[in-house]
């Protein structure tokens, strides 16, 4: 609407602006001409009739020339009809080349004319006059004597700018008002134009050109073509971004087969080397890096699907209990390698949250991987599932060094984003808190960072339970 | 374990089909592995303990073997996926499977699952003694043997924290668990009462007072095996 209005007083406002001082100036030209045309008239009417005998009167009786009031007595003679542009003379006065007259009725001669006459033939000028506008005329008729130079006094008609503007602006009114009225058609395609491109960007139906062949009509295949360009890029990028995530899942496939082996050899090999200090320690490193590589594959993969967004049909009920249980048994080999003792407790039945299964237990996972991975040989780690009124609390606490204020305010807003993740915390304790963060945020569920009296970190992860699946 | 319990193993990778096999086999089960759907789907489920199924193998597809070997029996099934994402488990585990493990996994974690997964249901009617090692409790006759000699008496608070702790042997309970269980909330107080009736319970245990284990930031456990020093 706002935009339909927008473009017709543009339309009206753009003539008004171009017409407007055209006809200004088109008016003041006008009347110039006018009054120049009219003095020129009047001029030839008097030289025409002060050429029968009454300049000689003049020179004869200046002191008395023309008559009472200044006026000619007029000899009865066929007049053609007075014509509008030929004003009538009202007064005649005869000056000397001073511009002094003898005639002692005769006022005197106008200071501006005599300006403008100067040495010239004749001049005219126009005056206002309580009793009417007035075109005051002097010409010479001779170089000296007692009527060298004549004024006539005529009466001139009111013609101001303004009457001679009206018309014109009469006129570009109702044109303005004409193209206003006519520019609907176009306001109502070019309305429907933007109704249909918008729907078409909600999905609620395609974008059908309008098939005019004028700007419009093209307007609006521009838009469809645009439209369906953007549509086939967007299919493309979305293939593309299938294409990386079925990458993503097979290559952590194919490490995390190996992986599996590597691990299970590793572990031979420790249990083969019994108490032979120096080469069964290289081995355990070895066993803390392979299990730190693969938790850093699963939180890359973590954040694949983080970014590629939640899709709700993974959602399911995820019973709380065997999971806990789960990220114990992955960490627990570790722990006891590093002699930090690993313990879990839930309730004998534990609850049930809706969520991402994999998600969910690796956020679990990261909280104890840290918490293991920054204690000293004879610390503890507890996993402790509690629910109450329908809400669990999942901590993991440690009695490690701890971190401080700083750090602490820091773990709670880390939040995944790729770029930063991947650049910044090449040693993956980023990555996986980050995750864990923005699996928490993800369910809805609280995750908040603490230190316990006793020292050490504590982390807890609060959030709604559902109807177990039975 | 009585017998040797029977395991299937369904594994198409031969590295981790052997080390799997050696894995389970040094833990004392007998496991017969099958390293592709086809062959695997001649199996008849009912003859094991356990089935232990990798989801992606030649041959017929993982799920669909669980969906057979499910029509067949209800023996557990435990998947193995190297997959991060959840779609495959949420299908499998809506198909009848009982558990997953995520590859990369340890030895250990297998083995932990595999126990669970093959732990027997308690047989034990209510009221029959309860036998932990060291350990009896006849919650009957309300009396505790350790070492076939009946310990001085237990007041009713401690008999009532050990059957507690008895119900789940092996797995930490909160100590806001134990007080909500053993402890009258109105008149003995809360956590810190309790830590001085575990105390007097493992005195009046004598040599097996340990296995009433403190666990860090837990609570406490009953052993089902006496710690060895």
């Amino acid at each position: 609407m706002r935009a339909s209005r927008g473009i017709r007083a543009r339309f009206a406002w753009t003539r008004v602006l171009l017409v407007v001082p055209f006809a200004v100036f088109f008016s003041m030209a006008q009347t110039a001409l006018r009054e120049r045309v009219l003095a020129e008239g009047l001029a030839e009417g008097v030289r025409g009739r002060l050429s029968e005998g009454r300049l000689e009167r003049c020179e004869a009786f200046p002191e008395l020339w023309p008559g009472p009031g200044g006026r000619i007595r007029r000899r009865a003679r066929r007049r053609p009809p007075r014509r509008v542009d030929r004003p009538g003379v009202e007064r005649f006065f005869a000056y000397g080349a001073d511009l002094v007259s003898a005639n002692p009725e005769a006022p005197p001669f106008p200071e501006e004319l005599r300006e403008r006459l100067g040495a010239g033939e004749e001049a005219s000028m126009l005056v206002d006059r309580p009793e009417g506008r007035q075109r005051l005329l002097a010409f010479r008729t001779a170089d000296d004597g007692p009527c060298a130079v004549v004024l006539v006094e005529a009466r001139a008609p009111r013609s101001g700018l303004l009457p001679a503007l009206v018309p014109t602006l009469a006129v570009t009114l109702v044109v303005i008002a004409i193209a206003f009225f006519a520019a609907g058609p176009i306001v109502r395609r070019l309305r429907r134009l933007t109704a249909d491109v918008r729907a078409a960007r909600r999905g609620e139906a395609p974008l059908v050109p309008d098939a005019r062949r004028d700007e419009i009509g093209e307007l609006s295949r521009a838009f469809a073509e645009d439209r369906a360009a953007l549509a086939a890029r967007m299919e493309e990028l979305e293939q593309r971004d299938a294409a990386l995530t079925a990458y993503i899942a097979n290559t952590t496939h194919d490490v995390m087969l190996p992986l599996t082996v590597l691990q299970g050899h590793l572990v031979a090999l420790r249990a083969r080397l019994g108490a032979q200090a120096g080469d069964a320690r290289t081995v355990e490193l070895a066993l803390e890096e392979s299990h730190y590589l693969a938790s850093l594959v699963r939180n890359l993969s973590a954040a694949a699907r983080l970014d590629a967004g939640l899709p709700e049909t993974e959602r399911r009920p995820v019973e709380l209990g065997p999971l806990i249980e789960r990220v114990a048994a992955r960490h627990a080999p570790i722990a006891a390698q590093r002699d930090v003792e690993l313990t879990h407790a839930a309730p004998s039945a534990a609850g049930t949250v809706r969520g991402d299964l994999t998600l969910l237990e690796q956020a679990v996972s990261n909280l104890v991987h840290n918490a293991v991975r920054y204690n000293e040989a004879g610390g503890h780690v507890a996993v402790l599932l509690e629910t109450e009124d329908g809400a669990f609390t999942l901590t993991v606490v440690d009695d490690g060094p701890g971190v401080d204020d700083d750090a602490l305010a820091r773990m709670a807003q880390r939040r995944f984003r790729s770029d930063e993740a991947r650049s910044r915390h090449p040693s993956g304790l980023g990555l996986g808190l980050a995750i864990t963060n923005d699996v928490a945020e993800r369910h809805g569920f609280a995750l908040r960072f603490d230190r316990p009296a006793e020292g050490g970190l504590r982390a807890r992860l609060t959030g709604p339970l559902v109807e177990g699946p039975g | 374990m009585s017998e040797r319990d029977a395991i299937l193993l369904v594994e198409d990778d031969e590295a981790l089909g052997a080390q799997i096999v050696e894995q389970l086999e040094d833990a004392g089960y007998a496991v017969s592995w099958r390293k592709d759907g086809d062959a695997a789907a001649r199996e008849d489920p009912a003859a094991f303990r356990l089935l232990i199924l990798d989801l992606m193998l030649p041959g017929t597809y993982g799920l669909d073997l669980l969906k057979r070997y499910r029509r067949a029996s209800d023996v557990p099934v435990m998947i193995l996926s190297a997959r991060q994402d959840t779609a495959d488990k949420v299908r499998a585990l809506e198909l009848g499977a009982d558990d997953y493990l995520t590859k990369p996994f340890w030895p250990q974690e297998l083995r932990a699952r595999v126990s669970a997964r093959l732990r027997r249901p308690d047989i034990r009617r209510e009221g029959d003694p309860i036998a932990l090692d060291a350990i009896t409790i006849d919650p009957v006759k309300r009396q505790v043997l350790v070492d076939g000699e009946v310990t001085p008496e237990l007041t009713k608070v401690e008999l009532d924290l050990l059957l507690t702790l008895a119900k789940r042997p092996g797995s930490a309970m909160t100590r806001a668990a134990l007080v909500e269980a053993a402890l009258d909330p109105e008149r003995m107080g809360g956590e810190r009462t309790l830590d001085v009736h575990v105390s007097r319970l493992r005195k009046k245990l004598g040599r097996a007072g340990k296995q009433v284990a403190t666990v860090w930031g837990i609570g406490y456990r009953l052993d089902e095996t006496t710690p060895t020093p």
